[in-house]
C-alpha cells in the first residue's frame, strides 16, 4: 500500500502549518487510498509523534538525535531524506513556510525528482495515482496544473490554502529511523533577532490594513497602524513599501511575503501587482482606497474608495472609534 | 557568480497577459522581457560584497537563447565584471532542475566560490533553482539571504526569518539564495556604463542539460469574478461612513 508521507517540522506542539500539511495529506491518501505517514524530527521527538496520531496519520517516523534540537537545513534534509528511503512514499508533503520552501526542491533533488512548491489545491486519480497539483505562476496571472505520477512527488502547499486537519485518534505505529550520518550545521549561528509584533499577528488577524506605494513615505503608516490598533488588526504593505525602507520586510503581504486571509483586507495606496494579490485573494472583502480609478486593486476588490487616502482614513477612524 | 534570468516583464498589467495559442505558454509578441527582481537583487548583493573584497570579481551567468543576453548587458552595465552565457533554447517552465545543473556545470568551470541566485523567478515562480544548485554542487546552502559581508572567519550572511533575521558566518564555497530587502535594490546604470556594455564581450559555456521534466498538464488564465462595488460620497467623512455601512451589512465588522 502506498503512503503519503506529511512532514511536521515542529518541536512540542503541532503548528497551524503542521496541522494543514497533515490536512493536505489526510485527503490525498484518502483519495488514493493510501497510508497517511508522518515525518517528525528533533531531539525529543514523543510530543509531536503522539499529537501526528492524535491527528490521524497511522505511520510515524521519527528521528531523534541530539544534534537535531533545532532546525537547520542540512541536518533535517539528511533525516527525511533516510526517512524516505526507508518508507518510501509516494508523495511527500510540506507546507510553503521558510522551511518548506527550502526542503523541499533538495530533498526532492535527493530523491532524484523535482519538487514543486507553492501549490493552492491537488487533484488525485485512485485509478492511476496519477495526483495534478495546481501552482499559480506569472505572479498568479495564470495556473499552471502539474501532474505528478512518478513516486515520490514532492510538494509544498502554500499556506491557508488547505484546511487544517481535524482531531481523529487512530491506532499509531511508531517506526525509528536513524540516519547513516547527520552533518553538522556549515553555518555558525551569529545572532538571532526575532521581531516582536505588538498585538496580532499579520497572518492570524481579522482585519489587515495594508499600505503601498501610494503612502508616499514611512511616516504615514502611523494612520494605518492607528486603525488597525482600534479594529483589533495588524498592518501590512505591498512589497515597493518594503523595499523603499519604509516598514519591515515581515510585514510584505504577496506570494512572496505572508499570505493572509482576514475578513477585511484594507489595500490603501496600493496598486495591486497580482504577486500582492496572491498574498490576500483567500480574505472575506478586499477594501481598496486609491485615488486612481484605473487602479488593477479596483479588479480585485470587493468594495472601493476612489480618494486620497488622507481623506478617508481620519474621517474613518473616528467613526470606528466612536462604535467602540 | 551572479545567475540572471531574462523573464516576461512581470509589471505586465493581466488584461494584456495572453497565452500563446494552443500552447502552454504566454505569448511573448511585443511584450518587454526584463531581468527577474530578485536577481537584481541577487546581482546587486554581488556587487556590494565586491567592493568589500580586494580582487573579487562578479561574473554574471545566464542560461538561454541568444536574446537572453540582453540581462547579461544590464549587469555589465552596473560593472558586472564578466558575462557568461549557457546556451539553451526551450523554457524549463517549472522543470529548474535542468536549469540548476546548467549552472552548476558553469560554476564548476569558472571555478567560482559562491553563487547567488534570487529566490524565485517572477515568471514561472518555481522558486528552486539555486537550492536544487547547492546540492547539486555539493555545497551549504542559505535560503532567503538579504546581504553578504565578508567576515574574520569566512562569509557573514543576513538572512530573513518568518519574524525577524538571523546573522550566519559560513565558509566558500557556498550559495546564497536572495530575497529582497531595502539594503539590496538593484543600483542605476549610468548611460555611458551602459553603452560600454553594449560593446563588451559575452562569453559562453556549454553545458549538457540533464534532468527531467515535469509533466505541464495545463496552463490557463484564471476568470476573475470581481465586481467592484465602489463606495459613493461627496468627501471623505462620506465614504468613510458609507464604507463601514457596508462592512457591516456584509457582516464582515
Amino acid at each position: 500500500m502506498s503512503l503519503v508521507l506529511t512532514c511536521l517540522l515542529d518541536q512540542g506542539n503541532l503548528s497551524r502549518d503542521s496541522l494543514e500539511v497533515l490536512g493536505a495529506g489526510k485527503s490525498i491518501a484518502a483519495e488514493l487510498d493510501a497510508v497517511l505517514a508522518a515525518a517528525v524530527i528533533g531531539a525529543e521527538t514523543g510530543a509531536v509523534c503522539a499529537a501526528a496520531g492524535e491527528y490521524g496519520a497511522s505511520k510515524i517516523y521519527s528521528v531523534q538525535d541530539a544534534a537535531l534540537e533545532q532546525y537547520y537545513c542540512e541536518g533535517y534534509l539528511a533525516a527525511l531524506e533516510a526517512v524516505c528511503r526507508e518508507c518510501e512514499p509516494a508523495v511527500v508533503l510540506f507546507v510553503t513556510n521558510a522551511q518548506g520552501r527550502e526542503m523541499a526542491p533538495r530533498l526532492a533533488k535527493r530523491l532524484g525528482k523535482t519538487a514543486l512548491v507553492d501549490c493552492l489545491s491537488f487533484n488525485a486519480d485512485k485509478e492511476t495515482g496519477r495526483i495534478v497539483f495546481t501552482k499559480p505562476v506569472f505572479g498568479g496571472k495564470a495556473m499552471a496544473q502539474v501532474a505528478m505520477s512518478d513516486a515520490p512527488a514532492v510538494v509544498a502547499m502554500r499556506r491557508r490554502s488547505i484546511e487544517p486537519a481535524q482531531p481523529e485518534q487512530v491506532a499509531a505505529e511508531t517506526i525509528q529511523v536513524k540516519p547513516s550520518a547527520i552533518p553538522p550545521n556549515p553555518f555558525k549561528l551569529i545572532e538571532r533577532v526575532e521581531e516582536q509584533t505588538a498585538g496580532v499577528r499579520l497572518e492570524d488577524a481579522r482585519v489587515v490594513v495594508s499600505g503601498g506605494q501610494g503612502l508616499g513615505g514611512p511616516e504615514n503608516f502611523a494612520l494605518l497602524e492607528e486603525l488597525a490598533g482600534l479594529l483589533g488588526g495588524a498592518v501590512g504593505a505591498s512589497r515597493v513599501a518594503v523595499d523603499s525602507g519604509w516598514v519591515s520586510s515581515s510585514k510584505q503581504v504577496g506570494q512572496t511575503g505572508k499570505i493572509v486571509a482576514p475578513d477585511i483586507y484594507l489595500a490603501v495606496g496600493i496598486s495591486g501587482a497580482c504577486q500582492h494579490l496572491a498574498g490576500c485573494s483567500g480574505s472575506k472583502v478586499i477594501v481598496a482606497i486609491n485615488t486612481d480609478p484605473e487602479a488593477p486593486i479596483f479588479g480585485a476588490a470587493r468594495l472601493g474608495v476612489v480618494g486620497d487616502y488622507k481623506e478617508v482614513l481620519p474621517p474613518l477612524i473616528e467613526k470606528v472609534k466612536e462604535m467602540a | 557568480m551572479v545567475c540572471l534570468k531574462q523573464i516576461l516583464d512581470p509589471e505586465l498589467p493581466p488584461r494584456d497577459f495572453r497565452l500563446e495559442k494552443g500552447e502552454m505558454t504566454p505569448a511573448t509578441e511585443g511584450v518587454p522581457l526584463v531581468m527577474s527582481s530578485f536577481d537584481q537583487n541577487a546581482l546587486e548583493v554581488g556587487l556590494q560584497l565586491r567592493e568589500k573584497i580586494a580582487g573579487a570579481t562578479v561574473t554574471a551567468v545566464t542560461v538561454g537563447p541568444e536574446g537572453a543576453e540582453d540581462v547579461l548587458r544590464k549587469a555589465l552595465a552596473v560593472k558586472a565584471d564578466r558575462a557568461v552565457r549557457v546556451p539553451l533554447e526551450q523554457d524549463c517552465k517549472l522543470s529548474g532542475g535542468i536549469v540548476a545543473g546548467l549552472l552548476a556545470g558553469a560554476a564548476r568551470e569558472l571555478g567560482a566560490d559562491l553563487v547567488i541566485c534570487g529566490r524565485q523567478a517572477g515568471d514561472w515562480d518555481g522558486g528552486q533553482v539555486g537550492l536544487i544548485l547547492s546540492e547539486e554542487l555539493g555545497w551549504p546552502g542559505a535560503n532567503l539571504v538579504t546581504g553578504i559581508e565578508p567576515g574574520s572567519g569566512g562569509l557573514v550572511l543576513k538572512r530573513e526569518l518568518e519574524e525577524g533575521y538571523e546573522v550566519l558566518e559560513g565558509n566558500v564555497p557556498l550559495v546564497a539564495v536572495v530575497t529582497n530587502h531595502e539594503t539590496n535594490v538593484l543600483r542605476i546604470a549610468k548611460v555611458k556604463d551602459t553603452m560600454a556594455a553594449m560593446r563588451k564581450k559575452v562569453e559562453q559555456i556549454n553545458v549538457e542539460p540533464q534532468g527531467g521534466r515535469l509533466e505541464l498538464a495545463s496552463l490557463e488564465i484564471p476568470v476573475k469574478e470581481v465586481n467592484c462595488e465602489i463606495i459613493p460620497g461627496e468627501d471623505g467623512g462620506e465614504k468613510a461612513d458609507n464604507l463601514i455601512k457596508r462592512l457591516l451589512e456584509l457582516k464582515v465588522m
